[in-house]
């Protein structure tokens, strides 16, 4: 971990998608070990500001900088591989693979490039590799609790365990950052608390930094340290949660017209 | 003058060309199905009109309508209904579809072999072939004035369906749209009936024109998609003028005009080619200029990204498919010890008249686990694995002939060769998924079964080239028995290669890129390199397989095989009998082989056809 370098620096991205403007010149800054909170209502430009971050969508103007390089112009592996973890609103788990499979092949990505070849031909390095990643991935599982899923098909998983899933796959490339797009939806509130404490409990121990956007209200404001609005694509608000809390702009923008939408998810959840 | 006559029958031509693709943009965007029976409806319905003119003295008044009205749109209806609304309702996935649709095509061919058998029949005009004189020679025949007529009228017809009717808001609020429509209350089946009808409707009026004086034959059409989709591509699947556009201008004139340009000098400097290069230059005044237009678009035209499939994974073995296949994987060794064992020992047990279905099923086994690998392990569609054996097949025989390379060696780089012009292949298809990726390999195909295969002077013509079976120290396998066993050997080497991209790191990777690119790319994996990859290696395994049923024959002979047909009957064989797993190549090679519908004849001998589409449900 290099102190004092942001793992990530957003500065004044936009994003078009034809005439719309899905981002106008946003920035935000998650420092190291920070556990940063995006929040804002539906079609604020949450995920696309992941996806100029991960690379999936191309900024029209502004920087991104991940660990103190430009890579604005870097393609999604290479981002990746720079030590970002992700998971998604939309789930996107490797359907036919099973569990266990699918964080060792994120572990296994990470451990090593290359080796096509040797792959190919089933060369001992690659044996050993192998090995390597399934004691990763084993870790992982057990840490979040999955052990006990580790042979079922992902495809096949209800969405509270999927995103437990997801989590698990973007914790094996040992990220040093990670971005979470709704972590908490599908989970119940018992097990939500239990994916804050993790959370805390991954910065304290690896020092892992996080980029997390929610709609639960109460699940952001008690895990983040700092939280940024947005509102049709642009930065309506940021501050400490207690800020946030305070602002008559977010309270009347999202607070105030969420509340309701927010009880009734949580008695859905 | 001569040019202007050329671009007046060039419009003529382009007009239908403009027609089929608008046909099959209709059906595409209305169903999300890509027609690949779109030819052979065409052809189907250009014999209907046959039988009813030339065989039963109908009138043109009755059997015009009949066949274009009822004919067209009574196939189209009948395949909603029969094959592709079960298909839909049981979700299947687009990769899945299109097979079916194959499996359409295969049993159009099958139909028509049936009823009409191969013999070349003279298309019926539709109207008389006299025409009109203007001054300075040239001439506009009435067949073409009805042409341009005619499209007029069904452009017309159809702008007014789509912004007069209410069926036609309702089939563009599901191309726009088609989960949005499908949650209000569009009646689905409804349009998809209509579009259908549409559709092939659209196909049979090609058809018709197309045959019109024109020689007519069960595979005359077969390769109409491609033109079709030519336009469709250049019009990027949306705009239907620019379709009527792209179809007169590029497809019609262009290849008009070009009919009269000798490739083999270059205007202007007075270059001239070698024979073998001049006719690969001029064979691509043919047809093949769509394939060419459509690599170029393919290619270059990034905002086909937008139009072709959706994010979503177009990989062809569904999640069930897969967790199924990897399941089953798991269970042991026992049975391809057991089926191992029984291919060694073969040849005690059948005569030498039998050996060679043998010794074909190897070798069409290596080619299908080449499919297997690519479509199954990695969800990439290829529609011209057949041409990849070939070109293997073709570049070992030419070393071996002309360079005098022992066999042992030809082989190897029959299969780098392969290697090679997969990867060529899939670096286009790096931005293409799914059906888009599938077309792109078809055209590929297309151009280089004329570039090279069809040449004259590089592989040999009717001929073909000798292809010599492999020796090894002064120990030859040329006898059935010991070419069979050397086959084995080979199929064993690629088997295992096969299995080291199904199991360990290569298969998670690859099963994780087919079922989500945006995930595989989130961990790091660089889509490109492992998508050239598996292009590469299953072409390696496909070229191999080209060489081995080339040496089978004894003869590279690229006349009676290695075509986009048997391509297209491999990749539906292959699916059917199961692309998520290696046995699925094993049985379909020893289902074909044994009853030998490649090699012995022409590709398409009739038996093969009638391959039922439900089968492939």
């Amino acid at each position: 971990m290099t102190d004092g370098v942001d793992p990530l620096r957003v500065e004044e991205v936009s994003v078009s998608f034809g005439g719309l403007r899905a981002l106008d010149d946003v920035s935000l800054r998650v420092p190291a070990g920070g556990i940063i909170g995006l929040i804002g209502p539906n079609g604020a430009g949450k995920t696309t500001l992941f996806n100029a971050v991960t690379g999936a969508v191309d900024p029209v103007r502004g920087a991104v900088w991940l660990f103190g390089q430009d890579v604005t112009r870097w393609a999604p592996h290479n981002r990746a591989r720079l030590g970002v973890g992700r998971t998604f609103q939309r789930l996107e788990l490797f359907g036919s693979l099973t569990v266990k499979e699918n964080l060792v092949v994120a572990a296994e990505s990470h451990a090593g490039r290359g080796g096509l070849l040797s792959d190919l031909l089933a060369l001992p390095a690659s044996i050993e590799t192998r090995a390597a990643a399934e004691e990763r991935a084993t870790a992982v599982l057990a840490e979040l609790g999955l052990d006990g899923h580790a042979d079922a098909v992902a495809g096949e998983l209800p969405t509270g365990l999927s995103r437990l899933v997801e989590l698990g796959r973007a914790l094996c490339t040992e990220p040093r950052l990670l971005l979470l797009d709704e972590p908490s939806s599908g989970l119940r509130a018992q097990e939500s608390r239990k994916l804050a404490d993790y959370l805390r409990d991954t910065r304290e121990r690896r020092g892992t930094s996080a980029l997390v956007v929610e709609h639960d209200m109460a699940f952001v404001l008690g895990l983040c340290d700092y939280v940024y609005v947005l509102d049709f694509g642009r930065l309506l608000a940021e501050g400490t949660p207690a800020e946030i809390r305070r602002d008559p702009a977010v309270q009347a923008a999202y607070l105030g017209e969420d509340t309701e939408t927010h009880a009734g998810s949580a008695a859905g959840g | 003058m001569i040019w202007v006559q050329l671009t007046v029958v060039g419009v003529a031509i382009g007009a239908i060309y403009a027609l089929a693709g608008m046909g099959l943009v209709l059906t595409y965007k209305a169903t999300g199905i890509f027609n690949f029976a779109y030819g052979g409806i065409a052809m189907l319905v250009a014999y209907m009109y046959w039988q009813m003119r030339s065989q039963w003295h109908w009138p043109l008044v009755i059997a015009a309508p009949i066949a274009l009205l009822v004919v067209g749109p009574g196939i189209g209806v009948l395949l909603e209904r029969v094959v592709f609304r079960p298909l839909e309702r049981r979700g299947a996935s687009t990769p899945e579809k299109l097979v079916a649709t194959l499996g359409v095509f295969l049993l159009c061919l099958g139909l028509a072999f049936k009823i009409w058998t191969g013999i070349v029949r003279q298309g019926s005009r539709i109207v008389s072939g006299r025409s009109l004189q203007f001054g300075g020679n040239v001439r506009l025949g009435f067949d073409q004035l009805f042409v341009l007529v005619f499209t007029l009228v069904v452009c017309v017809l159809l702008w007014m369906l789509f912004s007069r009717t209410h069926i036609g808001t309702e089939i563009r609020a599901v191309v726009d749209r088609r989960e949005l429509a499908e949650l209000s209350a569009i009646d689905a089946n409804r349009v998809a009936r209509i579009s259908w009808a549409l559709g092939c409707g659209l196909a049979g009026a090609t058809g018709v024109l197309l045959a019109s004086g024109s020689p007519l034959d069960p595979y005359h059409f077969t390769l109409l998609v491609v033109e079709a989709f030519s336009v469709a591509v250049v019009a990027r699947l949306v705009s239907l003028p620019v379709a009527v556009a792209a179809g007169v201008l590029l497809l019609g004139v262009l290849q008009s005009l070009l009919s009269r340009v000798d490739f083999g000098h270059v205007p202007f400097t007075g270059i001239h080619f070698s024979h073998g290069w001049t006719q690969a230059l001029n064979s691509l005044k043919g047809a093949n200029i769509s394939a060419f237009i459509l690599v170029v678009a393919l290619i270059v035209d990034r905002r086909l990204d937008d139009v072709g499939g959706g994010s979503s994974t177009t990989g062809l073995v569904s999640r069930t498919m897969g967790g199924r296949a990897r399941a089953r994987s798991r269970s042991g060794w026992v049975v391809p010890a057991l089926v191992g064992a029984a291919a060694v020992l073969l040849p005690f047990f059948i005569d030498t008249i039998t050996l060679p279905y043998a010794q074909i099923t190897v070798a069409l086994a290596i080619t299908f686990t080449s499919i297997v690998c690519i479509t199954g392990f990695a969800g990439q569609i290829t529609l011209f694995q057949a041409v990849v054996a070939g070109f293997g097949a073709f570049i070992a025989a030419r070393v071996n002939i002309s360079l005098g390379v022992p066999v042992l060696v030809a082989i190897p780089i029959g299969g780098l060769a392969a290697t090679l012009l997969g990867i060529a292949t899939g670096f286009p298809a790096l931005k293409r998924r799914g059906l888009f990726l599938g077309l792109t390999t078809l055209a590929v195909g297309l151009f280089v079964h004329s570039f090279v295969f069809d040449n004259q002077i590089f592989a040999g013509g009717a001929q073909g080239i000798r292809a010599n079976r492999p020796g090894l120290f002064g120990l030859s396998f040329d006898s059935p028995r010991s070419f069979y066993w050397f086959e084995l050997v080979v199929a064993g080497l690629m088997l295992l290669l096969a299995r080291n991209l199904r199991s360990g790191r290569l298969g998670r990777v690859l099963a994780a890129m087919r079922d989500s690119d945006t995930a595989a790319r989130s961990i790091g994996v660089d889509l490109r390199a492992y998508k050239l990859f598996i292009f590469g290696a299953s072409s390696f395994i496909a070229g191999v397989g080209g060489c081995l049923l080339a040496e089978q024959a004894r003869v590279f002979n690229a006349v009676t095989g290695y075509d986009l047909f048997t391509s297209l009957f491999w990749f539906v064989v292959v699916i059917v009998a199961g692309v998520g797993s290696i046995g699925g190549s094993t049985t379909s090679s020893t289902s074909t082989g044994s009853r030998s519908c490649w090699s012995r004849s022409a590709p398409c001998s009739s038996g093969i056809c009638p391959a039922r589409p439900s089968s492939a449900c």
